[in-house]
């Protein structure tokens, strides 16, 4: 029985050690490829890169599809890219530092995420590599000297960025065919829009003779474009008489609040809006003309989808609205686009700014506009699209890919650029208004970017966190007033020490103010 | 066998008869090794990191060269009006869990076991499997469908059959805990009876056949006969339901939850999500995590010494 026995717990040994064996050979494995890989290839780097889970299965994956593959061929530099799911930025990104993983090419748009990142010495400073190394960006940011502060962290160069394509963010978008058939003016007062929405809800504007129209549709874009109506968008800084203040802390932002609540409670808006947690049920309400008002951005409320539903529908940006306070412009977007940082571990500054150059040269005009031949055709050296679905499925995920580029939309750009496809000539018309209405009036921004005070950044997500939970509070119960919403966020401003981070922002304010402008 | 090699070698020490054990038995322990490597690489292993919590980390110097901090963050975290109201939600859920999750899968096991017909019995036991091999995610857009105040079908029965308005569970602070509660239970329930069907299984059949030769219905027999039958395997499971009384999962919280009603929902994960991973305060959610898992540990040696107390056999 013994031996019988032993030569069992052999055979399994044997079998528990094969397994193991297995196992480390495929480390070994892996570690020599990548080893080799770059031995033969030192231009090479790791980045991250946004997850917005819109790459179609058939082209692949954020890693790998055919745009990853046509950079590293025309480049001359061999990009690894991680995905960063794109509303999970800060979580994602702080684990992959944590641990040791994070790529190389830190690309963001939150300015104060790599503002932590820099202080806590996980990037490195850049003036040299691009002294060393670059030619087109080196010109690019002389000619761009507004970038400046942007990529500036501590009096030093940290961080990559070349401008936006446009500045225009946020958006109302009303149905023009809707306000003709009522008979109704286009509102140019809050009030107004209040009137419009109530005889959208009631006056049956979609003609199928049920009751059965939600005014206004939202997205993420809703509170925001609320806020600024005010001027007093949630969580931002004004200066008030001088004196660094929260939006919260004005009389504006009462009013804001009380917006908000009758629009709930009017059934202006939808009234199951707080479980909608990714905006499919407001995308539903408007494509399926259930809703004649949308919240949300300039580029985000005309698409062929909508038209194709609404083949009658008359899309119209809607002008500024006016306040007690005055007239505030749409959201107007800081110049930069996104921001870059070098990894402190980085092994091949040389070829993360050949890359560099390279995107903003050359690689950004396909990622934004596809094959020429393909995709687009050149006419009068503008990319007319040749086949907006084919653009939209094998093009549109690309651009995320740009780091740098020097695309600039203009109303006239866009229209030429439209195809013969008459949907996508419908689309581009209304974003190119939009365009034009959202540059139209001045935007109120009293601090050009967050306060770069840690005080203020450690607790900002805390209190965030309240101050939502109060706002919906208020929205959704018609017993509370504004009044007692701002009395609860200053409650809990107080319990974060606000009074001495308000002071510590004064400060920051006090000596950086030269640079705005 | 171990008597033979006892009776053997009488006058060995103690610590030699280990020696001697590990040595006569050495093929038999190395099986040991893989299951013994498991959890000292991913259980043991990992609360190394747990001294981050009497530090102040810094991502750069790494968890040594980080300052000490003594125990700043547990003060910290004492003194957070926020933490006690996300240790009380947590608290309650699982009260909740306990009082009304934990005996569903009891009461569905003794149904299942009354069925006589296999086929339909298996039927059912594969309908009830099947939300737990669904994730949160999908649960969690199922259940707000379901019980959506215009669309869902919870509503327009309460409406249409009873005439009562619709109610937004969702959002309301009074019905989030249940429609939590009756969540889990979906969730959870079918699986549970896997471990309570197998203990009825052991139950000898004679003594049903006595029951009912004394002339015990069927409900007399189940609550003398099989309810004592599976006792043993309910206190081991209330023990280890006790054991995560500090701890509400993650993902099913984070998917039911929305702004309106945080201040019922925040449990101790989904806060030290925010502040770990999000706001990347890693020090002080370690200690809101080590100070959850010895509440946590202190309650479960209390419940398996009252188990033991009562006659059962307890954990160890």
């Amino acid at each position: 029985m013994s031996t019988k026995r032993t030569k069992m717990a052999v055979l399994m040994l044997g079998g528990v050690l094969l397994v193991a064996g297995c196992g480390n050979d495929k480390k070994e494995e892996a570690e020599a490829i990548g080893s080799s890989a770059s031995n033969k290839l030192p231009m090479a780097i790791t980045a991250s890169i946004y997850d917005r889970g819109s790459v179609p299965t058939e082209e692949g994956t954020y890693e790998s599809n055919r745009w990853t593959k046509w950079m590293n061929e025309q480049s001359g530099v061999e990009v690894k890219w991680t995905p960063i799911p794109r509303n999970q930025e800060a979580d994602k990104f702080n684990v992959l530092v944590a641990s040791g993983q994070a790529p190389e090419l830190i690309t963001s748009y939150d300015r104060n995420l790599l503002s932590r990142f820099v202080s806590q010495g996980v990037a490195q400073p850049i003036d040299e590599y691009i002294e060393k190394y670059s030619t087109s960006y080196k010109e690019y940011i002389q000619q761009h000297p507004e970038l400046k502060p942007f990529v500036t962290f501590n009096g030093q160069t940290y961080a990559i960025a070349s401008m936006r394509n446009t500045q225009a963010a946020t958006m109302i978008w009303i149905r023009q065919d809707w306000l003709d058939k009522l008979g109704l003016k286009a509102p140019t007062t809050v009030d107004e829009l209040i009137e419009v929405a109530k005889a959208f809800r009631d006056g049956d504007p979609d003609g199928n003779g049920v009751n059965d129209t939600t005014a206004i549709a939202m997205s993420n874009a809703y509170s925001a474009i609320i806020d600024d109506l005010f001027m007093a968008r949630g969580g931002e800084w004004f200066i008030e008489d001088g004196q660094a203040t929260l939006s919260f802390f004005t009389d504006r932002y009462k009013k804001a609040l009380t917006l908000r609540q009758t629009l709930y409670s009017e059934g202006l808006v939808d009234k199951e809006y707080v479980t909608d947690k990714n905006w499919a049920r407001q995308k539903q309400l408007w494509i399926t003309g259930k809703a004649g008002i949308l919240f949300d951005t300039y580029n985000n409320g005309p698409s062929a989808d909508f038209y194709n539903s609404q083949p009658d529908a008359k899309l119209t940006p809607l002008p500024p609205l006016s306040t007690e306070f005055g007239k505030n412009g749409y959201q107007k977007e800081v110049p930069n686009y996104l921001l870059t940082i070098f990894n402190k571990d980085m092994k091949n500054p040389e070829a993360a700014m050949k890359f560099v150059d390279w995107m903003l040269d050359k690689g950004w005009y396909n990622l934004s506009y596809g094959m020429e031949g393909t995709h687009y055709e050149l006419k009068d050296n503008v990319p007319v699209t040749l086949d907006s679905d084919k653009l939209k499925k094998e093009v549109s995920y690309a651009s995320e890919y740009r780091i740098v580029h020097q695309q600039t939309l203009t109303p006239e750009f866009l229209l030429a650029r439209a195809g013969s496809d008459p949907v996508d000539q419908m689309v581009q018309q209304a974003i190119g208004e939009a365009i034009t209405v959202a540059q139209s009036t001045e935007y109120r921004k009293d601090f050009p970017y967050t306060p770069a005070v840690d005080a203020f950044t450690d607790v900002s997500g805390q209190f965030q966190k309240k101050w939502d939970e109060i706002v919906t509070k208020v929205t959704m119960t018609p017993d509370l007033d504004a009044e007692w919403g701002v009395a609860q966020i200053r409650s809990e401003w107080e319990k974060l020490d606000g009074s001495s981070i308000e002071a510590k922002v004064q400060e920051w304010y006090e000596q950086n103010k030269a640079d705005f402008n | 066998m171990d008597t033979v090699a006892r009776g053997g070698i009488p006058a060995l020490k103690r610590k030699n008869r280990l020696l001697y054990h590990l040595r006569r038995d050495r093929y038999l322990y190395l099986f040991l090794l893989p299951a013994l490597g498991f959890y000292l690489i991913f259980k043991y292993s990992p609360l190394f990191g747990e001294v981050i919590a009497f530090k102040d980390f810094q991502i750069m110097k790494g968890i040594w060269d980080s300052p000490w901090a003594g125990l700043k963050h547990f003060r910290a975290l004492l003194s957070n009006p926020d933490f006690w109201q996300v240790f009380r939600n947590t608290m309650l859920l699982n009260v909740y869990k306990l009082l009304f999750v934990f005996p569903a899968p009891i009461v569905l096991a003794l149904m299942l076991n009354e069925v006589r017909f296999n086929g339909f019995k298996r039927f059912i036991q594969n309908l009830l499997y099947l939300p737990h091999f669904i994730s949160w995610v999908v649960l969690g857009g199922v259940i707000v469908a379901v019980l959506s105040p215009s669309t869902g079908i919870v509503n327009t029965i309460l409406e249409k059959g009873f005439g009562i308005e619709p109610i937004y569970f969702m959002v309301h602070a009074g019905w989030w805990p249940v429609v939590f509660t009756f969540s889990s239970i979906w969730q959870s329930a079918g699986w549970g009876t896997i471990l309570y069907l197998a203990a009825m299984a052991t139950i000898d059949p004679q003594l049903y056949e006595a029951a009912r030769i004394d002339g015990a219905s069927k409900l007399r027999q189940i609550w003398h006969v099989t309810l004592p039958g599976i006792r043993t395997t309910i206190a081991i499971l209330l023990i280890l339901q006790m054991g995560q009384i500090t701890d509400v999962g993650f993902e099913q919280v984070y998917n039911l939850q929305n702004e309106a009603v945080f201040g019922v929902s925040d449990v101790i994960s989904t806060y030290v999500y925010r502040m770990g991973l999000q706001a990347a305060q890693y020090s002080y959610s370690t200690a809101v995590g080590l100070f959850q898992g010895v509440i946590a540990l202190i309650l479960m040696l209390t419940v398996n010494k009252i188990t033991k107390a009562m006659g059962e056999g307890g954990l160890w």
